[in-house]
This record gives structure tokens, sequence and C-alpha cells, in this order.
């Protein structure tokens, strides 16, 4: 070969290596791109639904045991959820706490039927943005198990395609949506 | 909200994702939302003026049939222009594992995606062939929904990935409104059984029904068999039966739900290949009794027999069993019939396009804030 071949092997191997960190660096940004909107997603909709039970908690269709235990939880969720003024999904088990009690309080079904039509729009406002909370948790684990997967290939290890970005922890909350609820409605 | 949504399979043939995306955009804007769907079709098809057609499909054999799909240049020309003119606020892809433009948009769009998948299979070497060209795409998806468990264990075997659940949507009123006609009614002595789906398709199981006919007729000898749908069944198929057997053809939407507003039962004897069962759901609003095979699919939708009577799936003994077992309780079917109509009301489009407008929101929402604070909504590659 002469030196012009084995010049023109070399910046064809160079051209492939480029393009594969290339494509590899985009594939990566784009799921953490993907966290990030999941996750900003997933802390609204857990906002959502703290002050839906703390309306549901302060309009007086619960009994007063119910009202202060709801309230209590609720209060709870949207503080641990405020970090510099940015909500963020900080604790799992403060939700899910919240999750038991708005469960426990809201009884059987037969409860809810016997709920004027402004504590049934209460409720079904619980029930709306619960439901959400279910896919904004669906959504943001799946995008953290892709991202998690996507990070440990070779390219993005041996290059340190991630930088500093830190590795994206799936969320674990007890969210069963109860059987009591009314079926979500928009 | 503005909404994209693409639909991979040509309107110049019915199907059922053609028919879930058609009513699904008549749902949606019937609410309010702003709606164009993207679909391949012939420019003398006539399709309902949101819909943007991306010109002729082509047959091709895929994942064991043959679909009409589109692709190439120019269909990945037109869909770029789609997505960049209707500047969606969410853009919902069904199907996007068939080589046709559900996956052309999803190459080409970035953002706020959404997507649908209807099938379910239990392999297929289409699918395995695709898979590493899928698995960047597929990442792209910001919100999965699957029709079925079935279909999201297909999604979960073959590209990884998780989805949630939300039914194919069927308008329940226009079912349990249908008007019966008197020539399909069944009576004590002349009960009345229907048959729906491709008669020529072996999966659909038509042949099962008329292998247990001889057993059936033994014990009610009144039966009538009502067979609707697209295809031949051959003389020799019917046999000995054919006084037994009124084949009526392909029916309209309307016919169909008279039909099973009229009969007693409706069979779905299909032995495989069934994603959810929307037939199923259709017959149980029109208050037919229902005996369906015990795929899952089936199983699910009737509640694992508390809506209706499932039999070994492909087994004409068991069938006949099922159907001489219905006829001859009559109070008991319809018992079971009151019990189904009830229960397919979550299946009912106003409670589908509120989960599915729930899953947008979700979607759309983090979108909104990422917007804001880095770079422009569909950024092409």
């Amino acid at each position: 070969m002469t030196g012009a071949e084995i010049g023109l092997v070399i910046a064809g191997i160079v051209a492939v290596i480029w393009w594969v960190i290339w494509v590899s660096a985009q594939r990566l940004d784009r799921l953490h791109r993907r966290v990030a909107s999941a996750r900003t997603s997933l802390a609204h909709q857990l906002v959502a639904r703290a002050v839906a039970a703390l309306d549901l908690a302060h309009s007086g269709v619960l009994d007063p045991a119910s009202s202060i235990v709801v309230a209590e939880a609720a209060r709870a969720a949207l503080a641990s959820m405020m970090d510099d003024g940015v909500p963020l999904p900080s604790s799992g088990a403060i939700q899910s706490e919240l999750s038991g009690t708005i469960r426990l309080a809201l009884g059987e079904p037969a409860d809810i039927d016997l709920l004027d039509p402004v504590g049934r729009e209460l409720v079904g406002e619980v029930a709306a943005t619960w439901y959400r909370v279910t896919l904004a948790r669906r959504f943001y684990n799946e995008a953290v198990g892709k991202t998690r997967r996507r990070r440990r290939s070779w390219p993005v290890r041996a290059l340190r395609l991630a930088g500093r970005t830190p590795m994206p922890l799936t969320f674990e909350m007890d969210d069963a949506l109860p059987e009591t609820l009314p079926h979500p409605q928009g | 909200m503005r909404i994209g949504i693409v639909c991979p399979y040509s309107f110049d043939v019915p199907g059922g994702v053609q028919f879930h995306v058609r009513d699904l955009a008549g749902a949606l804007i019937s609410r309010g939302h702003e709606v164009s769907v993207l679909a391949p079709a012939d420019s003398d098809t006539p399709v309902p003026d949101y819909v943007v057609t991306t010109g002729r499909s082509v047959p091709v054999h895929y994942n064991g049939s043959v679909a009409r799909l589109a692709f190439g240049p120019m269909a990945a020309a037109r869909t770029r222009r789609w997505l960049a003119d209707g500047e969606f606020n969410v853009l919902h892809i069904h199907e996007p594992m068939p080589p046709s433009l559900g996956l052309l948009a999803l190459w080409i769009a970035d953002g706020p995606i959404v997507a649908t998948f209807h099938s379910a299979q239990t392999h297929s070497r289409a699918m395995s062939v695709a898979r590493p060209f899928m698995r960047s795409p597929l990442e792209k998806i910001r919100g999965a929904i699957a029709v079925s468990e079935d279909a999201r264990r297909t999604l979960v075997d073959h590209a990884g990935g998780d989805a949630v659940i939300i039914p194919n949507g069927v308008h329940v009123n226009a079912f349990a409104q249908a008007t019966p006609r008197e020539e399909w009614r069944g009576t004590a002595e002349r009960p009345t059984v229907a048959f729906l789906g491709r008669l020529d398709e072996p999966r659909k199981g038509l042949d099962v029904l008329l292998r247990a006919l001889p057993d059936i007729r033994a014990a009610v000898p009144g039966l009538r068999v009502l067979v609707a749908g697209r295809g031949e069944v051959g003389a020799k198929a019917l046999g000995a039966h054919a006084d037994a057997v009124e084949v009526l053809g392909p029916v309209t939407e309307e016919a169909k739900g008279s039909l099973l507003a009229s009969v007693d039962l409706y069979v779905a004897p299909h032995t495989g290949g069934e994603s959810f069962g929307i037939v199923l759901v259709e017959a149980m609003s029109a208050g037919a009794g229902v005996v369906a095979s015990d795929l899952g699919a089936f199983r699910r939708v009737l509640d694992d027999g508390a809506l209706g009577t499932v039999f070994a799936t492909g087994d004409p003994a068991a069938l006949a069993r099922a159907i001489i077992g219905r006829l001859h309780d009559r109070p008991g079917t319809q018992d079971l019939a009151r019990a189904a109509a009830e229960a397919v009301w979550r299946y009912d489009w106003s409670s589908v396009v509120s989960q599915i407008l729930a899953v947008y929101e979700t979607v759309a929402v983090g979108h909104v804030e990422e917007d804001r604070s880095t770079r422009g909504r569909w950024w092409e590659r």
C-alpha cells in the first residue's frame, strides 16, 4: 500500500469511530432530556394529586378524623417536594403514605355513592390526578431504565459521554389506585 | 391541544387500527382538540377531512399477513413536511414497529411522542430482524400505550420497555341502541348464533364452528347460524349443514350492530393472534350472549367467564358443549348478557379517550418545562 492508501484507510476508520461516538452522544443526550421531562411531569402530577387531596380534606366532605389525617399527609407530601422552590419527587415513602391515607379515608364504593355532587367532583379530581401519577411514574421509570442500559454500553463508558450527569434512579412508591375511586376521567 | 396522529396502515382497506385511529380522532375533535391524521391512502379513497394522505401504499408481507404500508423517500418527505407544518403539542404514533409511516415519523421527530402498540405476536421473524434497528427509535417514545396485556407482553418481549394498558374504545351506545331485525332474532325453537370476521382466514375459526355443527344440531335441531364477513365459504365446508347456515357476506357497521342486537349468541371461535377482542365488546354492548375461545385476550374481556362462556381453543366438541349449554339455559344466558352490557362501559370511548388524554398531558407537561430551558420543539435530525 502506498502512503496515500494508508492515509485513506486511517481516515475511513476515524470517520466511522467519529460517527459511532456522535450517534451515541446524540442518543444519550436525547435520553437524558427524556428523563428530565419525565421527572418534571412526575413532580407536577404528584403536586397536583397532593393539592387535590388537600382540597378534599378542607371541603368538609370527609369525616373530621379523615380530614385531619389526609390534610397532614398531603401537606407532608407537598413539603417533601419543594427544594429551592422547584418541585422534585424526593421521597417515595411520603407519597406512599398519602396513597394509603386517601385509600382509608375514602372507604367503600358505597360511601362514595352517598356523596353530594361537590364531594363527588372533589373525589373525581383526586382520581384524575392520581391516575396521572401512575402514568407519569411508569413513563419516568421506563425512561430511567432505558437510560441506565444505554449508559452501560461501551462507547458511553469508554468515552465518559455521560459527563457529570448523575446516573438516574427509578422512583418507587405505592401508587395502586383504590378500587373505590371512580374510573379515571379527563 | 394540537395532536398529530400517525396510522401506518392504508385507509384503502378497513382494519382494526384504521377504525381505532378514525374513532380516536373523532372523539378528540368533539372535545375541542385540533387533530391531524397522517395515513397512506389512494387519492380516490374517501377520507375524513382531518386526514393527510401520503399517497399510494404497497401490499407487503409483514408479520404473517399482508398489510398495505407506505415507505420510501416520498413517504419520508411527506411525513417530514406534515410534522413541520403541524407544530403538534403531542405526536401519537400507532404501531411504530411495522416499516411504514409510524416508523418514519418516529425516526424524524423528537419531543413529546406517544405510541400505541396494538398487536400481540408470540414470535415473529420480522420483529427479530427489526430489533437492532428499532432500539434507538423506540427510545424516543415518552409514553407507550398497549391496548391489552397481550400487546404489552409482546412489547416487553420483543423490544424491551414497558407500557400502560389502555383498552381499545367502542361506541357502546351505538351497539346498545342498535335496532334488532326480526329476520335475525332467535326464538326458543329457532335460536340464532352469529359469526363475524373474514371467512377464509383460518385464525378467525369459522372452521371450528362448522365442525361443531353436527353435535349442536343433534341437541338443538332448530339452530340458525348467521355468518357475516368478507370471503367465500365453500359448499364442501358447509356439507350437510348448508340449511342451518346463512351467509350474509360483508355487512355495514350499522347492520353489524343490528345483527349483534338480534341474535341469542355471538360466537368467537378464533384460534389465535388476537390482541384485544373488540368484536366481543361490541357483541356484549349489543346485549348478545358471548361464547369465545379461551385465548388470553378473550378471557380478560370476559372476566374469566363471569361475563360469557369460554371453551378450549380450537376444540369443536368443547365449542358444541358451550353453545348447547348457553342455548338450553336462556335465562342464565340473559343474566350473563345483562352483566356484560354493564361491564363494557369501561371500554366506551368516553372513558378511553379520557385516559389517552391523560397520557398526552402527562407527556406534554414535562416537555413544556424542558422547552423553556433548552431548545426548540421539533428539533429534527
